[in-house]
Order: C-alpha cells, then structure tokens, then sequence
C-alpha cells in the first residue's frame, strides 16, 4: 500500500511542478513574503496575487524522528524510517525524509539539498538529502 | 470573567480498554453523574459545550435528557486543545447572561472503537494507492506521503528539537521523561479510578518500553480508553445555593496563532507553542503569580508534551523543564505536584477532561492523591487552552 498526495485546487502547481523536478513554493508578487503549506492569499499583506517560485533546494533539518512503530497499514514492514523537518533557505519548513544518509547520521542543522523521489509511475515527492560537501 | 462562574458538578465513567457501550451511552452517564453531583436536573441545562471531535452531538444529549430548553451550545475544534476551551466557552456564555448552566463533557471508545494512535481514521487504508488530502500536519498530503501519520509523532519531532535547543542529549532528556512517567504512574497506583492503578512501573520497565518514534518510548505515551467525563458550569451565585464547596474559574483562555493547531509542524517555535504573552495574561486574569499555582495538570499525549508545561507556564527557565522535573520532581512534596491523577499516561485518556475533573477534586479536598491545603489548580494544554480554579 502507498500513500501518495491528493492534490487540490490551491495545490495542484506544487504537484504538478514536482514531477518536473522543482519544489515550489507561494511568494507574494507585493510584499516579498514565502510560504509553505499553500494560502489563498499572502499571509503578511493579503495580497492575492502570488506567484509560485521555484525553491533553491538548500535546507537545514530542524527537527528529525526515526518511526519504528507503524502507525498506518501503509507503513507496515517499512520501519524504521525516518522523517525530517526541513527549513528551506526561503523561510518555510517542509516535511521530508532524508535520502543517501543513513538514519542515524541526520543530524539537527545539518545542511540538506533538494532531490526528488518517484513514489509510483508520475508520482514525485520532493525529498531531501546530505547537502555536498 | 474572575470568580463570576464555578463548577458545582464533576462526573465520569470507569476507565477501561472495552466498556461495551456506546459512546452516547457514556456520555449520558457521566453528564447524569455531573448533574447528579450538582444537585441540577437534567432538564434545566440552557447550555452544552462539545469537542468537535465527539461522536455524541448536543443534539443527542437533549433529547436523551429531556432538555427543555437548550438556549446555547458551542463546540471547540481541534482536539486537546478543546481542554479548557470548553471551560473558557462555558464561562463567557455564563457570564454574559446567555446561559445559566452549561454542560461540559467528552466521551470516546478510544481503545475499542477508533484509536487516534493509528492513521486509517484519516486515511483510509482501502486499496493499493491511498491518498492523502488536505494540508493538516500529520496525515495531509504534505506529510502523509512521507509517513508523517499521527500525532504521536509530531510531538516526537517537537521532544527531539527541544533537546536540540536545551542542549541536551536523547539519553538527558528520557531521564527527564522518566521522572515524569514513573510519578505519574506512582499516582495512578493511589488512584482506584485508573487504568493503571494495578500496574507499577519503574525505572528498568520505562527503559524496557519498545521505541515507538524518537526519542519517546512507549511508556511517553498516553493511554487508549474508553470512558467519558464530564462538569456542570454555572454563576458564582447560582454555586453558592448549590454546594458549599463551589469551584470557582479564576479565568479560561484559548489561543490560536498561524500554524498553531494541533499537531502542528509548521509553527515557527515547536518548542514554545504558547501564543505571545498569553501566558502573561493568563495570570493577570486570574490574579495570582506562578508560585501561587498548589497543582498542575498539564496536556499529556506524551510525557514531553507535559514536560514543556513547566517551562509554558512559567515554573522552569526555557530549555530548563527537563532539569526542573530531575531536581525537583512533581510528586505531593515537591514544589508543584502535577497530574496527581496519572494523566493521560496512567489514569486514561479522555481527552483532557480527566485533568479538569482532578482539579475539581484537587479543590474540593477529594482527591485520591490529594495535595493538602490546596487553593489553586491550573490545567493547561500547551498554553493554547488553559484554565485557572480556585476554592
């Protein structure tokens, strides 16, 4: 069993844009400001204007977990693994897991870079791993 | 709002892993021994408070009750920190004249129906590909598709970034963590209400408890249950011609800041997840200081969540709690006694509502571990619910 996104509406251009490669986030057109999970409207001026950057993929891990106790059937027989919370360079924080380093190695405010992973056929998820030297 | 409303009536079910009722017949049981408590009839309640989150509506408690007239009902959103929401709910609309006598109460199959520890409430598990929608941290589409599920690991997440902050290891904070479990469970082992009143727990079988995310083990997390409880709110002056031990609400407050609903990632502080100087203002309500606190009872879905209150509510330095809880500890003879029932770790998990109720008893001087003299309860859920009694 998979458990994959279900876009929305305000959502379908991050998923769209992930299958080719870039992670994107809401930045208001007004005032400047970046968000993450997507808004109807800029949350600092209210601006609805916005437009979708492309992120620049750098990132420090704020915060990190190893499951080893599944808590949905979609999970069974995959732990332990791991989840991070990612603050990107642009401000926002995301979810992820880290990718190429072992579990035990992801360290809080180690810097991480953007990579992508192909969950199921046309199903891409912006994942996350060791950033190069 | 300062000592213009009371609770006249506590009630609740037995706490078990199966109670073969339906989560109406529950709640009807606890809401009948509040009343009963009280010494109100069912059928003068003019309000009822609900967790949005209870399969049992307004709707159903009326018509059970035989309410006459149900002249305001609310509900709070978001789970936990519903805790002293209803409180804070119940007491506005009593103190503004629109309701009289309000029922809180929260009744839930939590072990034997649907367990929040797991995911397929939000995700049904139906298929091959299964799909997470919306953007709600855990389980939305945001988190899900990278196994983020429950709540339980989000304040996994929240526990490993405040020891990051303290400068602490994993290993310096489940000793802190311990503390807090194994006093809560030397609680519930007074207590004959509990789930965990039979069942001892020391250092060796807290280090023993499998890891489940972490650095929380098992024995960090809340227990599943089936019971309810619930309280009869109404005027200071109605409280006195009911009982002579009225317990009076010095002030309730809730607070919502962006991305600060439960389980939350996105905030920008996990580890501080009190709105601005609310915690300020909660005091300056209730017209006491800290120290003036006997018992607390802080929001326990896992024994971290708990910890961070001594730091949310001002009786430990920030990135301190941990260092508190190991010299001073929370039991009867320490500076602040907490969870005195067990919490959620070791009496039950209603949801909060079990930590109002213990106040209650705190105060009213019944309590199976009960703090001597007690003149001052606070009950809180990480600063975004909290509520402050006094006799």
């Amino acid at each position: 069993m998979l458990v994959v996104p279900k876009p929305d509406t305000l959502t379908q251009p991050y998923w769209d844009v992930a299958r080719a490669g870039k992670l994107l986030l809401q930045r208001c057109v007004q005032c400047g400001h970046t968000w993450h999970p997507p808004l109807p409207i800029c949350p600092t001026c209210h601006a609805a204007n916005y437009e979708w950057r492309a992120s620049s993929g750098r990132g420090t891990v704020y915060s990190c977990t190893i499951i080893h106790q599944a808590a949905h059937v979609a999970a069974q027989g995959r732990t332990p693994y791991l989840v991070a919370l990612v603050t990107l360079a642009e401000g926002p924080r995301v979810v992820a897991n880290i990718l190429n380093c072992a579990m035990d190695d992801v360290r809080i405010g180690m810097g991480v870079a953007l990579t992508f992973q192909e969950i199921a056929p046309g199903v891409v998820l912006p994942q996350f791993e060791p950033a190069p030297g | 709002m300062y000592r213009q409303t009371a609770v006249v009536g506590i009630g609740q079910t037995d706490f078990s892993k199966n109670s073969g009722r339906t989560e109406w017949q529950l709640a009807l049981e606890a809401v009948l021994a509040a009343l009963a408590d009280a010494g109100v009839e069912a059928r003068d309640v003019d309000g009822i408070v609900r967790y949005s989150y209870d399969n049992v509506t307004q709707a159903m408690l009326v018509r059970a009750l035989g309410i006459r007239d149900l002249r305001w009902y609310g509900e709070i959103p978001f789970g936990g920190i519903a805790q002293c929401g209803v409180v804070a709910q119940a007491a506005a609309a009593i103190a503004s004249g629109i309701a009289s006598t309000v029922v809180v109460y929260r009744a839930l199959n939590e072990r034997s129906g649907v367990r929040y520890g797991r995911a397929e409430r939000n995700i049904p598990a139906i298929g091959d590909i299964v799909h997470a929608a919306g953007d709600r941290s855990p389980v939305g589409q945001f988190s899900g598709p990278y196994g983020l599920y429950v709540p339980g690991q989000v304040m996994a997440l929240q526990a490993q970034r405040y020891a990051y902050e303290a400068g602490i290891s994993l290993d310096e904070l489940s000793e802190a963590l311990c503390v807090l479990a194994l006093q809560q469970r030397r609680y519930a082992n007074g207590n004959p209400h509990a789930m965990m009143r039979e069942r001892p727990l020391d250092r060796e079988g807290y280090f023993a408890g499998r890891m489940i995310s972490t650095p929380l083990r098992l024995y960090d997390y809340c227990l599943e249950t089936d019971g309810a409880a619930a309280m009869v709110i109404t005027s200071a002056e109605r409280a006195k011609g009911l009982r002579a031990d009225p317990v009076y609400i010095l002030a309730s407050h809730q607070s919502l800041y962006p991305h600060s609903e439960p389980i939350t990632v996105y905030a920008a502080d996990l580890t501080r997840l009190s709105g601005p100087g609310n915690i300020d203002k909660l005091y300056a309500d209730a017209r006491i200081a800290p120290q003036d606190v006997s018992v607390a009872l802080f929001y326990d879905a896992t024994s971290y969540s708990a910890l961070s209150g001594f730091e949310t509510y001002g009786f430990a330095e920030r990135g301190q709690g941990w260092r508190y809880l190991k010299d001073n500890g929370m039991g009867l003879d320490s500076k602040l006694p907490m969870n005195t029932h067990g919490g959620h770790l070791s009496e039950g998990y209603i949801h909060g509502l079990n930590h109002l109720t213990e106040a209650v008893r705190q105060l009213r001087g019944t309590a199976a571990n009960q703090v001597v003299g007690a003149e001052i309860a606070l009950v809180g859920c990480h600063g975004a619910s909290s509520a402050i009694f006094a006799r």
